[in-house]
């Protein structure tokens, strides 16, 4: 817990009153309607799990293998007054999950991880915490420095109560975002500072408008620009996508250069083609995947754009009706794509690298059915094998699909609302939230390399009854 | 083809009726993620009919699985109600199987532990994916579910699942791990199960006894089950390919025979072309097994791959590999017809035999002969479609296919086709009353379309030039092996002319062309249509006579309603509002669309052009700019505003800039093309640059020339990228895949033909459209529900169709709404429920 507390005393001072009231202010003006600052609410207690929603993992070394896992707690019922982010120490966490397999406790009922209130805040597995805007729903992380060094990680989250792109720097072990504790006598958290919450004003003057809600990173070279820094796409529900680069300029935070309007709203959350520039866009109400092309001008990067390119229709397959597209995620190495649906709920894979029957078409690959819910997806290579991870929060499994066989392999039960969802290659194991009781599921996916079934190794706190959310 | 509005209207009536019952509500949700289906008839103990059928101390009284034919139809076709028919239905979620009632006055989803709320199942591994149940009794007193999760088969006592206080169940097959089993089948005499193995790249064989009930009342336990169960044996496949079967070189008299029943019988129907074989597509280098069919004839097994272009065959008794037959594609799913006629002519002379095919690239479905390995055309990928903008070699389903099952309802070993003389009800034939062979196609919108391979009343189809006497509502007839089943048709042409043609000006006039090709009202801004000479494979559309001067595809397979756009100078499709990035001072600029792929192609893309090439007089493509002129720079804002003052601001004008040159790719930054600019008119690229640098956007038009695009087809070109990513025209490619249109010339592509005349004195953008309409409507089968006046669209998700040849009913499986859905096929309607004397009607539809 060294690291953790070193970097709590760090970040006080300032002049925490008046940051308070900034935050609040653009709380009223990003949630009021759900009544999330007409009461300011308790402040967050020290390494408590509260809706989790998103994870990524943190910088990866040469191997691929990363020591560092981030998590997006939503704060989705407004209980506290900000949402958090966490870095979890992974070598930690697989360190209680080798004792637990050492004394005998071989599931996540068993082997629980900080199992009672307050015990995340007291463990080593938890690196720091921040708060951050309410409402965080996708986070994405920056690509490394010039020199690799893990300490330049920068994460950007999609904050739905600012309303805006945030950023938070991860230097190893601590966060740092110019986080201050609020005035509140009970706060222990810190929270990210001003210029974190805000992005530099657009050369266009273009206006953020909208609900942020994902956000994804690539690097200026994979777009051609020679230059170090990374391209930020935001997501907005009302369907837009906004354009950020962030070059490090004066400022060093991102700044928005263009927005464009997809035709279709409720989007939910966008995905970059490998090698193309297109970001594709899913929608939860059409059948159209949206393509959106990223325009970087390598000689004057403010001149950079997005642009509506096209649509792929799932129709035009033959979805019937396929109104509700949750996600869409390349496969490596491949021309397939595999868009998450739930009208119906299944998973189509379309074929890019296929001619279509019919000229103008869309080429289907296969349509794997999963159940009632169906919220995220990952791919993850093990043991050779391309595997697909959907979770499907109603059904309360995760469904996990061998892409090279081409077929349903496993179906792990036993969860109470998975959501997003993570493949940890170099481990091999996949890490889920577990939404709807509040605990991050650490899942081995060893086992199907030896084409035996994932086991539900371990979970991270303790479960929130529904009793306990409805009271709240 | 698509789904007519009008065809199918006894089934959508009869789904109306279904739902309008108000008993869809009473579908009890049992069911997660249903899959495979197998059958089972099990003889219910009925205490008012049976002295010791009574409940004991050990629970209910017991019911018994019979032969699988106790279970048919009485004489009059009703459905036994005890023996009742059961489906086993593998649930791949929860890891079981369920089975569920179809007939008798407990019809319905089978709680087999009433100890345990909600419904319990019958436990199997993990992941199953198969259930097959031997017909015959005693064999049927097992049942076999492959678990790919769990990598071994599941053994159940048939009998278990008329339990009502748990049924015991157990895994077998250890050495199966690894191999991730797939897919079922028994031997024709069910004394051996095979078991696919993608993993191993092998199958498997288990020799199975008949089992010997140990059990109190003698019946059969789990451990009888096991005991019936021999040792694995693994039969490796080699995964050989041989060359595939060009039917160019097969003699024509072993060509397959073509059945057709058409009429009026001097309906033009197109022979597809006989095109040689696809370049074999293979996914690894190691076979994939994946389903079967069985051969009971030849006593062959056929084993679908998915990872390389070949179906294998094993024969059964000798258990080892034979030549595989090369399709070209990895394939999934299959279905295997009986023998059958070479004609339409005498049922009893049965030689033909075919196996159909779900291609696992496109999920779409070919057919292939498996006649006689001797015959030439043995092995051959058949061509089924006519359309050349289509796969030849296809079944022209419009969507993508999830399952095929080959159904013969009333297709005996004595069958014999209908005598008109002897037809009591006319209306009990036609083309929802199935009778002979059909391939049933589970579509990915839900529908179940039928592919005619034989009708046994096709002799009593069509009006008096074909069966005298004839049924009023069934005049026009087509039936053609392989084709998909068209239905009911009521009109007295095939295809017709809709909303045109017409000219449109873009002033915004517009007028219909004359029957003569003139437009009077549109003299001397719309070109006439000269008269034209229909190709052999197309027939008039417009006008009904006289001289045509618009053709299209007439063949009842063929034709496809459609909206045609012949416009002056238009956009080619997918560049229309695309971003750009210019680059070398506005020389070229980056595009993320691929040029070649949409069919652009600028004046030097044009300069090596094949002989045949119709686009000897196009100059090539213009880059038109529909930004408005913008800088960060206001100043230059300004100054680029005053000398582009309109373009692109409310629509306003464009900028219209020659292409030189279109290229795939692009050097960095992963843009999809690129695009060489000429020189623009009155001012210089450089000053483009500077002034629709930001945020430029763009389409490309063709220039001097009409773009000719099609609703259903789009713009077909046959433009690909060279090796140095240039794009140009493929000289492989069928030359009659155009996009561009002249003035003074004739226009003849793959769907349409016409012939223009000179070009008028003033060009306002002149647009030729028409639309085409009637096309033949195809028998289908909705599995979702049928939407009608509720306002709410519950999606549907076809996932299996599985034939019950002892009581001929589909049973589709929609994993989305509807689960189970028992499908009677003549007529064709949702299955309903017939306990007598309780008036009940209702659909059998379980969830």
């Amino acid at each position: 817990m060294t690291g953790h507390a070193a970097q709590r005393v760090g970040a006080l001072g300032g002049t925490p009153g008046r940051r308070s009231l900034v935050g609040c202010a653009r709380l009223l003006g990003g949630v009021a309607a759900r009544g999330g600052c007409v009461n300011p609410g308790a402040a967050p207690p020290d390494g408590e799990l509260n809706f989790p929603l998103d994870l990524t993992l943190g910088p990866r070394d040469l191997e691929g293998s990363a020591d560092t896992l981030f998590v997006v707690n939503s704060n989705f019922n407004l209980r506290y007054n900000t949402a958090t982010l966490l870095a979890l120490d992974l070598d930690e966490i697989h360190r209680e999950i080798d004792d637990c397999e050492a004394e005998g406790l071989l599931d996540d009922n068993t082997c629980v991880l900080a199992p009672l209130p307050g015990d995340l805040a007291e463990s080593p597995a938890l690196l720091d915490e921040v708060g951050i805007s309410t409402l965080t729903d996708g986070l994405a992380l920056g690509s490394p420095a010039a020199n690799g060094a893990p300490s330049a990680t920068r994460i950007y989250l999609a904050a739905r109560a600012d309303q805006n792109l945030n950023f938070v720097d991860f230097t190893g072990q601590a966060f740092s975002c110019d986080q201050e504790l609020p005035t509140q006598s009970s706060a222990v958290i810190p929270i990210c500072g001003e210029r974190f919450r805000t992005t530099d004003v657009s050369p266009r003057d273009t206006e953020l408008m909208g609900d942020p809600v994902d956000v994804l990173t690539a690097p200026l070279r994979s777009l051609g620009v020679d230059r170090e820094g990374d391209a930020i796409v935001l997501t907005l529900r009302e369907g837009s996508l906004a354009l950020f680069v962030d070059d490090g300029g004066p400022e060093d935070r991102p700044r928005l250069l263009s927005t464009v309007d997809v035709g279709v709203d409720d989007l939910v959350t966008s995905t970059l083609e490998p090698d193309t520039g297109l970001v594709w866009v899913a929608s939860a109400d059409s059948s159209a995947l949206i393509q959106v092309g990223v325009f970087l001008d390598p000689l004057d990067l403010d001149l950079s754009f997005l642009s509506l390119e096209g649509t792929v229709d799932l129709r035009d397959a033959g979805a019937d009706d396929g109104d509700d597209t949750r996600q869409i995620l390349f496969e490596p190495d491949s021309t397939r794509l595999w868009a998450l649906n739930r009208r119906p709920e299944a998973v189509f894979g379309l074929d890019q690298g296929v001619p279509p029957p019919q000229f103008g078409g869309v080429t289907l690959y296969k349509v794997f059915e999963v159940a009632l819910g169906p919220s995220r997806m990952a791919i993850g290579t093990l043991g050779g094998r391309d595997y697909l991870f959907v979770t499907s929060f109603q059904a309360q499994r995760l469904f996990v699909i061998d892409l090279d066989l081409g077929d349903l392999v496993a179906v792990v039960g036993g969860l109470s609302g998975p959501f997003g969802v993570l493949v940890d290659e170099a481990r091999q194991y996949v890490y889920l939230t577990d939404f709807a009781s509040s605990v991050i599921r650490f899942i081995d996916v060893a086992p199907l390399t030896e084409t035996r079934t994932p086991v539900r190794r371990a979970r991270l706190g303790p479960i929130q009854t529904v009793q306990f959310l409805g009271n709240n | 083809m698509r789904f007519h509005p009008l065809a199918p209207l006894t089934v959508v009536a009869l789904l109306a009726q279904g739902c309008g019952s108000g008993q869809t509500g009473t579908v009890v949700p049992a069911l997660t993620r249903p899959d495979s289906v197998a059958f089972a008839c099990f003889e219910l103990c009925d205490p008012d009919e049976e002295e010791d059928c009574v409940e004991t101390d050990d629970g209910p009284p017991p019911d018994r699985v019979l032969d699988l034919g106790g279970c048919a139809p009485d004489d009059e076709g009703d459905f036994s109600l005890n023996p009742s028919m059961h489906a086993l239905v593998v649930q791949s979620s929860t890891g079981e199987v369920g089975a569920i009632q179809i007939d008798g006055p407990e019809f319905g989803v089978r709680d087999t532990d009433a100890r345990i709320p909600g419904f319990t199942f019958v436990p199997t591994g993990e992941a199953p994916s198969t259930v097959v149940t031997p017909r015959s009794f005693p064999r049927a007193r097992c049942t076999y579910v492959a678990n790919r999760g769990s990598n071994n088969l599941t053994v159940i006592p048939t009998d278990g699942f008329r339990a009502s206080l748990g049924t015991d169940s157990s895994l077998t097959g250890e050495s199966l791990a690894g191999a991730r089993p797939t897919d079922l089948v028994l031997s024709p005499d069910e004394s051996s199960l095979w078991v696919t193995l993608p993993l191993f790249g092998a199958v498997a064989q288990l020799d199975l006894a008949e089992p010997v009930g140990t059990g109190p009342e003698g019946e059969v336990t789990v451990e009888d089950c096991l005991a019936a169960v021999s040792p694995i044996a693994i039969v490796p496949l080699l995964g050989e390919t041989p060359d595939p079967v060009d039917l160019r070189d097969v003699p024509t008299d072993e060509l397959p025979p073509d059945v057709q029943v058409v009429c009026p019988r001097d309906t033009t129907l197109i022979d597809p072309p006989l095109v040689p074989p696809r370049t074999p597509v293979s996914r690894g280098t190691l076979p994939s097994p994946w389903g079967f069919a069985v051969d009971e004839q030849r006593g062959v097994l056929f084993v679908s791959d998915t990872a390389l272009p070949i179906i294998h065959v094993i024969d059964i008794a000798s258990e080892t590999e034979l030549e595989p037959l090369n399709v070209q594609v990895p394939t999934r799913q299959l279905a295997l017809t009986p023998a059958l006629p070479a004609t339409a002519g005498d049922p009893s002379d049965r030689s033909e035999r075919y196996l159909y095919a779900v291609d696992d690239l496109d999920s779409t479905v070919l057919v292939v002969d498996v006649t006689d390995p001797d015959r030439g055309s043995y092995g051959a990928v058949l061509p089924i479609d006519v359309r050349q903008s289509r796969a030849l070699d296809r079944i022209p389903f419009p969507v993508a296919t999830r399952d095929i099952e080959i159904v013969t309802p009333g297709y005996t070993e004595n069958a014999s086709n209908c005598v008109p003389d002897e037809v009591d009800q006319l209306e009990d034939i036609g083309p929802e009353f199935l009778r002979g062979v059909f391939l049933a196609a589970a579509g990915l919108d839900g529908l179940i379309r039928f592919v005619d391979i034989l009708d046994l009343d096709a002799s009593c189809r069509g009006d008096e030039t074909c069966a005298p006497p004839g049924n009023p509502e069934d005049q026009l007839v087509f039936i053609r092996r392989h084709r998909v089943r068209i239905g009911t048709q009521l009109l007295d042409t095939l295809v017709s002319v809709r909303d045109g043609p017409q000219w449109s000006l873009s002033n915004g006039f517009s007028a219909q062309v004359d029957l003569d090709g003139t437009t009077p009202d549109l003299a001397g801004f719309a070109p006439d249509l000269l008269p034209v000479e229909c190709p052999p494979d197309q027939g008039r559309l417009f006008p009904s006579s006289g001289s045509p001067i618009l053709c299209t595809v007439t063949d009842p397979w063929g034709a496809e309603a459609d909206f045609v756009s012949i416009r002056y100078e238009g956009p080619i499709p997918f560049t229309i509002g695309s971003g750009g990035l210019f680059l070398d001072g506005g020389q070229r600029i980056q595009v993320r669309f691929d040029p070649c792929s949409v069919g652009v192609l600028g004046a030097q893309n044009l300069l090596e052009q094949p002989e045949d090439s119709p686009l000897t007089a196009y100059g090539g493509a213009a880059v038109v700019l529909t930004s408005t002129a913008s800088s960060l720079d206001p100043e230059v804002e300004e100054s680029c505003r005053e000398e582009f003052p309109t373009v692109g601001i409310d629509g306003g004008t464009v900028l219209t800039i020659p292409l030189l040159e279109a290229r795939s790719g692009s050097s960095e930054g992963g843009y999809l093309g690129e695009l060489v600019l000429g020189d623009p008119p009155g001012t210089s690229l450089a000053r483009v640059a500077e002034c629709f640098g930001d945020r430029l956007e763009l389409e490309v038009r063709v220039e001097d020339a009409f773009r000719v695009l099609s609703a259903e087809e789009s713009m077909l070109h046959r433009v690909t990228a060279g090796p140095d990513g240039s794009c140009r025209i493929d000289p492989e490619a069928n030359p009659r895949l155009r996009a561009r249109a002249f003035f003074d010339d004739r226009f003849e592509s793959a769907t349409t033909t016409f012939s223009l005349g000179p070009a008028p004195g003033s060009l306002l953008d002149p647009i030729l459209s028409y639309g085409i309409d009637d096309e033949p409507p195809f028998i289908g089968f909705s599995l979702g529900p049928p939407n009608l006046g509720t306002g709410e669209n519950v999606p549907s998700l076809a996932v299996t169709v599985t034939y019950n040849p002892v009581d001929e009913r589909l049973y589709g499986v929609d994993q989305a709404s509807r689960g189970l859905v028992v499908i009677e096929l003549s007529p064709l309607r949702i299955s309903t429920e017939t306990v007598r004397g309780r008036g009940s009607n209702l659909p059998k539809i379980f969830r």
